[in-house]
């Protein structure tokens, strides 16, 4: 999920290619998803859905009872814009994996809370936990906080 | 040779054969111009007759008489078959089809059913079918189902059965295995494994546990991943 409140994913592209045996959905062009109140738009998404219980690779559902099932991970790649109500982040790359719960992105990232802005190449975000965590990578990360904002907790 | 005849008694009761000279001319003279007025007739009368041929010939009256729409041949459940561009195949079945005048392949149809041998069905109230084109529209309330689950209505579809594509004239809007969909158009690729959905694609996908907290999964309640 892109957002911790779950629900439906609603999703606009300019073509969407959906492959049955990988379980797998391609976006391509202008990509925008919104799932409660997080938002993510990027130039190609691939959404991977995880394996129904009983079922096999080699044996997938089909047909309409054959849903897809729960989202194993979301791939986005560039002009990844990801929005919520507490913080604006940006970067070339963004990967969400159900099993951390966590969107990592990557790739000349900035994050924007209120009006303090911080650059950096590496940003984890926990969806959950709402917790954030930014990462210089090879370099330093670099900051920017508004005094005049209200006092933010940063860890 | 006046006299020796008349006294010989035969020849007063047998019938004058003989004519005079000046008679027979006369006679010759009036058969003569009766040939003459017989071939005339005869050449007038063929003469009219290769005019009327020639000038039917000519004139409008040499097409067949226009037949309308009504009177244009109606077939009662037609079935048309044919195999795609990857060899499969199709049939398309009508409760009538009738010929369109204007163009020679083509037939409008009413109930049209498509069926593939991926088992995709499109289904349409009226039609058209171009065989030569290989494309079959389909108007009103169209209804496509195919195997992986997903079942569409659009008002408007054109499917191009060579190329196994579903085209939509109007949006498509439907459901399957990944969600709620609506698009301009539609392709059935890779024996159905593969579907493209094409032009303004609105897409609502229903995560499966989608009714739990996120990151939850079953049997861990406190939430932690």
């Amino acid at each position: 999920q892109i957002s911790s409140d779950g629900g439906p994913i609603y999703i606009n592209s300019e073509r969407t290619e959906s492959l049955e045996r990988e379980r797998k959905v391609l976006l391509v062009g202008n990509v925008d998803i919104r799932q409660g109140t997080a938002r993510l738009r990027a130039d190609t998404v691939t959404i991977q859905f995880a394996p129904q219980q009983g079922e096999t690779a080699a044996q997938p559902a089909q047909g309409v009872a054959g849903s897809f099932g729960q989202v194993e991970s979301i791939l986005a790649e560039g002009n990844v814009y990801y929005v919520t109500p507490e913080l604006k982040a940006k970067g070339d790359r963004g990967n969400y994996e159900l099993a951390t719960d966590t969107i990592v992105m990557t790739g000349n990232v900035a994050l924007m809370r209120d009006r303090d802005v911080a650059e950096g190449q590496r940003l984890v975000m926990e969806v959950t936990n709402r917790r954030t965590r930014l990462e210089g990578g090879g370099g330093r990360t670099r900051m920017v906080i508004d005094p005049e904002g209200k006092s933010q907790e940063t860890p | 040779m006046e006299a020796a005849r008349h006294n010989d008694p035969i020849s007063l009761w047998a019938p004058r054969r003989q004519l005079t000279l000046a008679q027979a001319r006369r006679r010759s003279e009036r058969v003569k111009y009766l040939r003459y007025a017989l071939v005339g007739a005869a050449a007038v009368s063929i003469g009219l007759f290769l005019g009327y041929i020639v000038r039917s010939a000519i004139g409008q009256e040499s097409r067949p008489p226009p037949v309308d729409d009504s009177q244009a041949v109606t077939m009662v459940n037609p079935r048309f078959t044919g195999r795609d561009a990857a060899g499969q195949i199709f049939t398309i079945t009508a409760d009538t089809a009738k010929r369109r005048r204007t163009r020679d392949g083509a037939v409008d149809l009413t109930g049209p059913i498509l069926r593939d041998s991926k088992g995709t069905e499109v289904q349409a109230p009226s039609g058209f079918y171009d065989r030569d084109l290989g494309i079959l529209e389909l108007y009103e309330d169209v209804r496509i189902s195919d195997a992986a689950g997903y079942m569409f209505n659009s008002q408007g579809a054109r499917v191009h059965v060579a190329e196994d594509r579903v085209e939509g004239l109007s949006p498509l809007e439907g459901q399957g295995p990944l969600g709620d969909i609506k698009a301009d158009s539609y392709e059935i690729l890779d024996g159905g494994d593969r579907i493209v959905f094409k032009g303004n694609v609105q897409t609502v996908i229903y995560p499966s546990n989608s009714g739990q907290p996120a990151g939850t999964r079953e049997g861990d309640e406190d939430g932690t991943p």
